[in-house]
This record gives structure tokens, sequence and C-alpha cells, in this order.
């Protein structure tokens, strides 16, 4: 019934025989013990779960591990660096974006991807994005704040 | 939720009315319906076994006719139900109401039907889905039902299979306890005695 | 919550995968990119024996205009049609579709073949292809075969494909020249499933009037459904508020949904068709 899979998460390969069924959530948290991606409402609803495939946000909890097997992942532990919070972090921060933190790196992966499309986005474009995450704490509002933040401070500085 | 179905039956009032108040039979509305008394004046225990596209979902529990208005030719019937594989359930007030036309009789179904569980908890709202296409086909198969008079009540039910429309199939529940029971201890008996592999017991669809 | 234990196949090939099909049956679920699978999977709401993934079928995943014809491989993801110039450039009504089609995350994973075998009466892509009038290529074991809408879907969640069946590409025809499209639709929060929809194809005729117009609805019905009594009011006549107005009330009366319900659905499917229409027009009387 098990399977052996090969998942590169963070740069680093991780090895497990898993069971078909095993839901790549559950093997980012069980196997790689990366607990940072959190589980919600485990049917793609509320975002929680998002990570990035191949540079892509998708939802971990659909995704069966074994889809994964030799695919490269990121999750919200690969934003910073040492102590160093990326800016999407540190503007989060800042802006109050986040209160209890438990839809946090759902957002962030979801926000990091967009912002690699976007650099420059519009506050509609914002809450656009904003839409595949829920938050029940914030009001959503200074997420907003927090993109513009750090949108401005990704963007290459002007010449 | 609330649902309503109506369909004309070509018989006269008093033999729709007769059909109605009869629970196996308006059970057997449903393909491959067969529901069994549970010894309590018109209480019947039954299983159902829902099937739309990919979902299947199982219920199990009890039915019974619950109040019946002679004046108006209108019966309700209740029915309450446990998830086999889960924590769920559902209940439903289903009311039948008989007017008289042309050429027939007019029965109108109307619904009440409360779920709770996964089925419920699910962000896409797919009961409404299931439950109406179940009550459709209850609507159309009544029809049959009243149709085939006596006849169809000593009839064995029709061979069960799901049919890819979201069919309903009734099953008694003691029935189905008592097949899986006895094929389960036989087997692993077997199998024990062989020293073979365990066989897996599958329950039947029928 | 997790699924229940399923057997797996992850097949490389059409030839393996119709093998594995023809094999199982009854017992095999095709699991595309999974956004409408797994949830089921997950809550239990669906317990197959087996899964065949089809997503290393990697020869499944093209997008490519042929002879005018848009072919899509079913398993090409959303995001990629999305993205595609091709797509907005020829067919904008698919692009203007996908970008509605839950979100970004979603669409990452999400195929179009898929969408379309689920057949989820409140998804966007099959109303769209259907108005477009597309055609969806089958294989099996026994053989290939091609359908049209109406007769690929059947009901809510069901098509017409037998066990040993696996979609395997969509074919879309061009537009005309004059043709203008839209698609417009309407959730209670945003990416939310649609509680109603339309899609609209309206040709011009060298005078300006309707040479033709295809109307199709989301979570209108069972399937999506063409409004045909709509169009064929349209055809003919030369596109007036009036005119269009009167359409979409037709379009409104092919609503099917649970009675309690239906009030306000019709009412918001006149709306949304009226305004997928207006649209369409303008766009064709652009382009014309």
């Amino acid at each position: 019934m098990s399977r052996p899979v090969a998942v590169t998460i963070n740069g680093r390969r991780y090895h497990a025989d898993v069971e078909a069924r095993t839901l790549l959530s559950d093997f980012i948290r069980h196997v790689a013990g990366l607990t940072g991606t959190k589980v919600g409402c485990e049917h793609g609803v509320c975002g929680a779960c998002t990570v990035q495939l191949d540079e892509e946000p998708v939802r971990s909890c659909l995704m069966l591990a074994v889809q994964a097997d030799g695919r490269t992942v990121r999750t919200v532990e690969a934003l910073a660096r040492g102590d160093e919070l990326h800016p999407l972090q540190a503007a989060f921060s800042e802006a109050h974006a986040l209160q209890c933190g438990f839809c946090t790196p759902g957002f962030l992966m979801s926000l990091d991807a967009f912002l690699r499309e976007r650099p420059d986005p519009d506050e509609g474009e914002i809450r656009e994005a904003l839409a595949g995450n829920l938050c029940r704490c914030t009001g959503y509002t200074a997420m907003v704040e927090a993109v513009l933040l750090a949108a401005e401070r990704l963007r290459p500085a002007p010449r | 939720m609330k649902l309503k179905n109506e369909v004309v039956v070509t018989a006269p009032l008093d033999r729709t009315w007769a059909a109605l108040l009869d629970v196996p039979r308006v059970a057997r509305a449903l393909p491959g319906a067969t529901v069994e008394p549970d010894g309590v004046e018109g209480v019947y225990r039954g299983a159902l076994k829902v099937r739309l596209g990919p979902i299947a979902m199982e219920y199990e529990g009890v039915a019974r006719l619950q109040d019946v208005d002679e004046d108006e030719y209108v019966a309700s019937f209740r029915l309450q139900g446990r998830e086999v594989a889960g924590p769920g359930g559902a209940s439903a007030t289903i009311t039948n109401r008989l007017v008289p036309e042309e050429n027939g009789t007019r029965v109108v179904v109307e619904t009440d039907l409360a779920v709770t569980g996964r089925a419920a908890q699910f962000g896409r709202g797919l009961m409404e889905d299931v439950a109406g296409r179940l009550l459709e086909q209850f609507a159309a198969r009544l029809e049959t039902e009243v149709l085939a008079g006596d006849a169809g009540a000593a009839a064995q039910p029709p061979p069960a299979e799901s049919l890819d429309l979201g069919a309903v199939a009734w099953r008694p529940l003691l029935r189905r306890y008592g097949l899986v029971v006895a094929v389960g201890v036989g087997a692993f008996l077997l199998g024990f005695a062989l020293r073979r592999r365990p066989v897996v017991v599958i329950v039947e669809r029928r | 919550m997790k699924p229940a234990p399923f057997a797996y196949d992850d097949p490389r090939g059409l030839d393996e995968t119709l093998d594995l099909l023809a094999r199982h049956g009854e017992d095999a679920k095709v699991l595309a990119g999974g956004q409408s699978l797994l949830p089921l999977l997950n809550f239990r709401l669906a317990r197959p024996t087996r899964l065949v993934d089809v997503n290393r079928v990697d020869e499944l995943a093209y997008l490519r205009r042929r002879g005018g014809n848009l072919r899509i491989g079913a398993l090409t993801r959303a995001a990629t049609l999305e993205r595609s110039p091709l797509v907005a450039a020829e067919w904008p009504l698919l692009r203007e579709a996908v970008r509605l089609v839950g979100h970004p995350q979603i669409r990452s994973r999400g195929t179009v073949g898929g969408s379309v075998a689920h057949a989820d009466p409140a998804a966007e892509l099959p109303a769209v292809l259907a108005a477009l009038e597309s055609r969806f290529h089958l294989r099996s074991r026994r053989g290939g075969r091609t359908l049209g809408p109406e007769e690929l879907f059947v009901t809510h969640l069901t098509t017409a494909l037998a066990p040993d069946e696996l979609l395997v590409e969509i074919e879309v025809p061009p537009l005309p020249s004059r043709a203008g499209t839209a698609f417009v639709e309407y959730a209670r929060v945003h990416g939310d499933f649609a509680l109603g929809g339309a899609a609209a194809v309206v040709v011009l005729g060298e005078d300006g009037t309707c040479e033709r117009a295809v109307v199709t609805l989301v979570a209108a019905a069972p399937t999506p459904v063409r409004a045909r009594e709509a169009e064929e009011a349209l055809a003919g006549g030369s596109l007036t508020e009036e005119g269009i107005r009167a359409a979409a009330d037709l379009a409104a009366a092919e609503v099917d949904v649970p009675e309690a319900e239906r009030p306000y659905r019709r009412a918001l499917v006149s709306e949304l068709t009226r305004r997928a229409l207006e649209r369409a027009v303008t766009r064709a009387r652009e382009a014309a």
C-alpha cells in the first residue's frame, strides 16, 4: 500500500514511504516536520495550506504527496533568511496584518507568488489576490497595506 | 432546506391514497427499495445509499408514517438517519398531498430536509443537488408504484444497482447486517483454518 | 478529515491509462487536477477504490491551434489557458471565464479536462465550451468517439463517459469574424461557486443585425444549458435593448432548480444574461 516518495522542500530532499492517500500537507507537516504550513478546511476553501509547487501557489491539502514525487516545493519556512524576515513578512508585521497568525503562512505563500507576477499591483489587484485565502482576525485591510509596502520594497529601485 | 416536487398519477384519488399510506410501497418508489418493519406499528428500518457522480453516501435509519389527514388527503412521513461511515445525519419530513385532477391525481411532495455532518459542511452546496435529484426520481416512480396495484406488493424488488443518475436504494438494515456478519465470520474462520491471507470481506452492493 | 484508502496508479502514457481503465472500469476514478475530486475524497463523500492519476500523462497536456480549431489537451491546466496569448486573442470567452474559476491556487492545478469530466453545473468551463460549440474527444481501448456538449453532460456531476473511457481532448472551432463574446457570473463571495452565470456569443450579419446567437447558462440546471428559445428570439433581430431584455427573460425560463430557489435564481440569470448579451453585442460591433 505504501510507495516511496521523494520531495524537495525548501531545497532539501525528504524521502519516505507513504500511503497514496497521504496528503501533501500532511507530508510537509509530519514527514518533513515543517509545521509552518497549516491545515484548515481540508477542502480547498480556506487557503491555510497554500505552498508553492515549482513556483506556483497550490493548495497542499488538495494534492497527494505521491503527486509531488520528484517535484520542488517551497513553504513559508523558506521565506526568512536566518533571522532576517522576507520583506513580505516584515511588512505584515509592521502593518499589523496578522493577529493569531494561523492564516499567515498561506497568505505569504500566495502573495509571494503574486508579487513575482505583479510587482506593481494596485489595491484592486491586491484584494483579488487576497481572495484565495481566508482570515478571521484582521479584516484584510492591513494586509492590503502590507502588500503595498512589500511591493514597494521588493521593486528594483529606480535608476 | 425545503424542496417541492409534483407528479400527476393516472389513477383515481382513493387508489393513490391507499398506495401512499403503504410505506413499503412508497419506499419501492426508490429503485431497488425494500424496507423492513421494525416491530412497532408504522415504523420501518432501512438504509439509504445515495450516488451522484463520484459522490457516494450511505445512511441508515428509520422511516415512519407521522400523521394522516383523511379529510384533506395529506400524509406525512418522518425519516431519520445517521451516516454509516461518519458523524453526520439527515432528517426529513416528507408531506404528500393529493389533489384530484381530471385525468388522475396530482401528488405534491413537500420535503423539509436537515442534514448535518460533512455533507452539510462541505463548501459546495451539494445537498440541494443530491436531494433535488432524489426527490425528482421518487416522484416520477410513485406513479409506477401506484399503478402497479396490489400485484406490486408481492413482487420482488427489481435487481438494484445504483444508476448513474443518482438512483437511491433502500436496504433492510437487519438483512444487510446479517449478510456481512455471516460472510465475515465464515471467511475469517476459513482463512484461519487454511492459514492463508485473510479474506477481504466486501459488503455486497445489491 | 483524510481520504479513505485506495489503490493508486500513475501511468505515464495514454495507452497505459486506457489499459488501466479497461481493466478496472467501475472501480477506478480518474484523478487529474484534483481540485474538485480531492475535496470529495478528503470529506469521504466519495470513496473510490482506485485512483488512476493522469498527471504524468504528458501527452495529454497541450494547447495548440490546428486548422483553425483550438485543441485543448485534457490535462491542460486552467492557469495555462488563462495565460495563453493565443486563447486571449482568438477565444477571449475562454479567458474571460477561466479567470473566474476559483482562485489562482486552484487554477495552478485544476485542468480543463477535469472540469469538464466532473460536470459541476456551477462550473465555468463546461458552459463556455458549450457556448463555443466545442467537441469532446473520448478514448478507450474500444476506440474513440466524439460528443457534443448536450450529449456529454447528462446531469449533476455525471457525463456520458463510460467507466473505461477517458476525455483526451476538447476541440474548439474558431469564432466567425463579426463575433462578440462575453461571460458574466455571480457568486456571493469572490471565487465561490457561482449562483448563476451566462456565456453569450453574438454573431452579426453584414447589415449589423444578429446573424446568430448562442447563450449557455451556469448553475441554472443540472447541466450547462443552452437557452435556445432566447437564441431564436435574437436571430435576425436588431439587438435592441428590449430585444435583449426579452431574450434574457426567455433564458431565465430555462432555470431548473428547487422551487424555493427559483424566483431568485431566475431573476439573477435574467440579469446576468442581459449583461452578457449587451457586452457581447458591444464587442461584436467593435470587431465589425
